[in-house]
């Protein structure tokens, strides 16, 4: 089947020549739908025309809003630059929908699709790593999902299938697993509506059907057909509560509308008049009233920012579960949007645990990880916030050494007992010589817009920064253990990372001219994928000495592995 | 595993490399004088090669090979040609525009230098470059040395390579070099290029990188 050229899509003769599916002569007792042979062509659920239609209008946001807004106003020209966009897409829509169609044969996922230009996409299925879902609001109401294809390679998602019904997907996702002679993981119903019973007959007579005996024996072995799925972290609605406290998030999401808002508001060409707001305000001509109704805002703006916080985090991570299943985590979480996300084990590179201020006192952290395989900040999506960037979004700190003993089996995580070497002793004088620097630059700066006593800025500036960049190179240290590197830094935000020896890239060191007179380097490894832990290995003014002696000893090291 | 990618490896393709070690410098200079032109030698025949060693390094680190040096002149000549030519178009173009005096000497002094600075490019700088552009293969992997000023040391072991290709610009195949890039599954440095070594050698490398890629994934 995977010789047939593109465009052979429809044909029933070449599916019918294939063996019959094994699964489907013994799964006696499984719906119709589900017990269909894997090899025949699937097609997207019907409602597909409505996602479909909301992401073309989505992507064509604003011609339509304005388009909208014009229309309402009786201008014709806007009805018709309405029609332009809409027409276009309600077409693409539909033509989508009729020739989007895919099927699982002889290890691979054939997707195709396209009218005039017509595109086969082959994923071979041992090469697919997840099959992640998401669901809004809409989707759950029609019990649809979104289908996420993804490798280990490129950026984006191998394949997207937009929209396919809950019980597809389970057909999909074990026709994927099974091919990939690993069991599918236990379906759970809070999940997944259809509900597919894995009973070990199936998949034995699958293996003996398809695969060399002494293989599927093996496989057999070294999958035990039911998977022990366990539960590893269950985020309370309190820990949600008090993380979002701690976060900024509400600070982002107000800035975010009220960029939106001035943005919609001055195409109208509106001027601002907020004298309204006398009316309900007491007379503000005392000073001292004045100052107290500031303060007054300023604490109510702030409460308000950190509700803000405590209800993103609650919309995002609601009823969050972390699984094993076998060697892959799966995650799930949302109020809304539902998303629920898969992380083969071994394909975690780099796991990086955070804690602010604020989540510190709390006794609060979160784990964020990398995986190979994209997840670049542009491309990212719900799935990939969630499984990389907010693998788990909190967890009181007390519980973070057993949890990254799930992650990594074997390694006991004790930061504490690490040997944590130092930066260099004299990057201290040289931070802060950059500080007095920056500070003496800024003389002329405030001089120039303040007046003389916008030298004072300096005065200011020069023992923060001054103490600050004696902190910030206090707490650089790195630490060469059995398994890896690790890193931390930062006073505020901490952030403490991990990597590991078989997943480092390359070494390199680097000295500029500068380093050379400090005698100094900067040390730093590259990993699979760099981005949502936002903490690079990468550690500046370090001794030269013993920058070059640990290069040495990592690269032996990763190369070992 | 990574004793086994280094057996394997033909040493005889890399033998003939001028390395920077003082014992070996004047016989291996012998060596490569067949291919190098006879300008290139006599440059490398001063003592500069060995005189900045990037740190007390161990001695099988080697030199790329001194074509590198003609390509870039080249390279670098055909930039002075173009910039003195426009130079000589902008300062004429100032002349028939009655530009002010303090205008044309300061366009005079600024075009001079850039022409000098380019003229400094050409003949000094590429046997700068060359002598810190160092490589070598060990049990670990592949190591670069490169830079003068900003010194960069980087290695990649045998099995995190992804695949490796070799690339040759219009110059470089007039002096018969090529462009050696390693693609690893990472990041930053997910491509690290070797300049200036020779294009069977580069191509050779390159095949037996591919030979040794690890068939399992590496991420």
């Amino acid at each position: 089947m995977s010789s047939d050229p593109p465009g052979h899509n429809g044909d029933h003769s070449a599916a019918s020549d294939k063996p019959p599916n094994p699964f489907a002569a013994t799964n006696s007792n499984s719906t119709p739908p589900i017990a269909a042979p894997s090899d025949e062509d699937r097609y997207l659920h019907p409602i597909s025309l409505v996602f479909s239609l909301i992401g073309q209008i989505k992507s064509n946001l604003l011609p339509a809003l304005f388009g909208v807004l014009g229309a309402a106003n009786g201008n014709l020209f806007y009805i018709f630059l309405a029609l332009i966009f809409l027409i276009p897409s309600i077409a693409i829509s539909i033509i989508r929908y009729f020739t989007v169609r895919y099927r699982i044969s002889d290890g691979e996922l054939v997707v195709n699709e396209g009218l005039f230009f017509r595109r086969t996409r082959t994923v071979p299925v041992e090469r697919i790593q997840n099959v992640d879902l998401v669901q809004g609001v809409l989707h759950r109401l029609f019990k649809v999902a979104e289908v996420r294809v993804e490798t280990a390679s490129g950026t984006k998602p191998e394949a997207v299938l937009n929209v396919l019904s809950l019980s597809q997907v389970e057909l999909l996702r074990r026709d994927v697993f099974e091919q990939k002679k690993i069991t599918p993981p236990i379906v759970d119903t809070s999940t997944s509506l259809s509900s597919v019973s894995l009973d070990p007959e199936p998949v034995d007579a699958s293996a003996s059907g398809r695969f060399p005996e002494e293989e599927a024996s093996e496989n057999f072995a070294a999958h035990p057909n039911v998977l022990e799925t366990t539960t590893l972290l269950k985020i309370p609605l309190a820990w949600l509560a008090k993380a979002g406290l701690a976060s900024n998030r509400g600070l982002i999401m107000v800035s975010v509308l009220l960029g939106l808002y001035f943005q919609f508001d001055r195409r109208q060409g509106r001027d601002y008049d907020f004298s309204f707001l006398s009316q309900w305000l007491p007379d503000l001509s005392n000073p001292y009233l004045m100052t107290a109704a500031v303060i007054a805002a300023a604490i109510i703006g702030l409460i308000l920012l950190r509700l803000l916080g405590v209800g993103w985090y609650i919309l995002r991570f609601f009823g969050y579960q972390l699984r094993l299943s076998g060697d892959d985590f799966k995650i799930s979480c949302g109020l809304f949007t539902k998303v629920s996300a898969t992380v083969p084990r071994k394909r975690i590179q780099f796991i990086s645990i955070h804690s602010n201020y604020v989540s510190r006192l709390m006794g609060l952290s979160s784990i964020r990880i990398e995986t190979a395989g994209g997840a670049s900040s542009e491309n990212e999506n719900a799935t990939t916030t969630v499984s990389r960037r907010w693998f788990i979004p909190v967890i009181p700190t007390a519980d973070v050494t057993e949890i990254i003993g799930k992650l990594r089996p074997g390694l006991h995580w004790q930061p504490e007992q690490y040997n944590w070497q130092p930066l260099s002793p004299k990057a201290g004088r040289r931070m802060m010589r950059i500080a007095m620097f920056v500070s003496l630059l800024l003389m002329p700066i405030g001089y120039y817009f303040l007046g003389v006593w916008g030298c004072g800025v300096t005065l200011i500036a020069l023992p923060t920064l001054v103490a600050y960049a004696i902190k910030k190179s206090r707490s650089m240290q790195f630490a060469r253990t059995a398994f890896g590197i690790v890193y931390r830094s930062g006073i505020l935000t901490r952030k403490i990372s991990l990597t590991f020896f078989e997943k480092i890239q390359a070494t390199k060191i680097v000295q500029t001219p500068f380093d050379r007179r400090w005698g100094m380097a900067t040390l730093s490894v590259d990993t699979a994928a760099a981005g949502p832990a936002d903490h690079t290995i990468d550690i500046k003014y370090l001794d030269a000495d013993l920058a070059r002696r640990e290069y040495r000893e990592i690269l032996l090291a990763s190369a070992q592995r | 595993m990574g004793t086994r990618h280094f057996n394997s490896f033909p040493y005889s393709i890399c033998m003939h490399q001028p390395t920077n070690d003082p014992q070996n410098e004047s016989g291996s200079s012998v060596e490569r004088s067949p291919i190098a032109s006879a300008d290139s030698v006599e440059l490398i025949d001063q003592d500069s090669v060995v005189a900045t060693p990037v740190e007390p390094s161990p001695k099988d680190f080697r030199l790329i090979d001194p074509r590198f040096i003609p390509a870039e002149r080249l390279s670098s000549l055909i930039l002075l040609i173009v910039t003195t030519l426009g130079s000589i178009v902008v300062y004429l173009a100032m002349m028939f525009s009655d530009a002010d005096q303090i205008f044309m000497v300061l366009a005079a002094v600024g075009l001079t230098l850039l022409c000098l600075s380019l003229l400094w490019n050409t003949i000094f700088w590429p046997q700068i470059e060359y002598r810190h552009i160092q490589w070598r293969l060990s049990e670990v992997g592949l190591e670069i040395r490169r830079g003068v000023f900003w010194k960069k040391e980087i290695a990649i072991p045998w099995a995190r390579a992804q695949h490796a290709d070799v690339s040759q610009g219009p110059l470089q195949r007039m002096f018969e070099i090529g462009s050696l890039t390693i693609h690893t599954a990472g990041t930053k440095n997910s491509s690290v290029t070797i300049d200036g070594l020779a294009h069977e050698q580069a191509v050779a490398l390159r095949d037996e990188i591919i030979r040794q890629r690890k068939e399992s994934d590496v991420v």
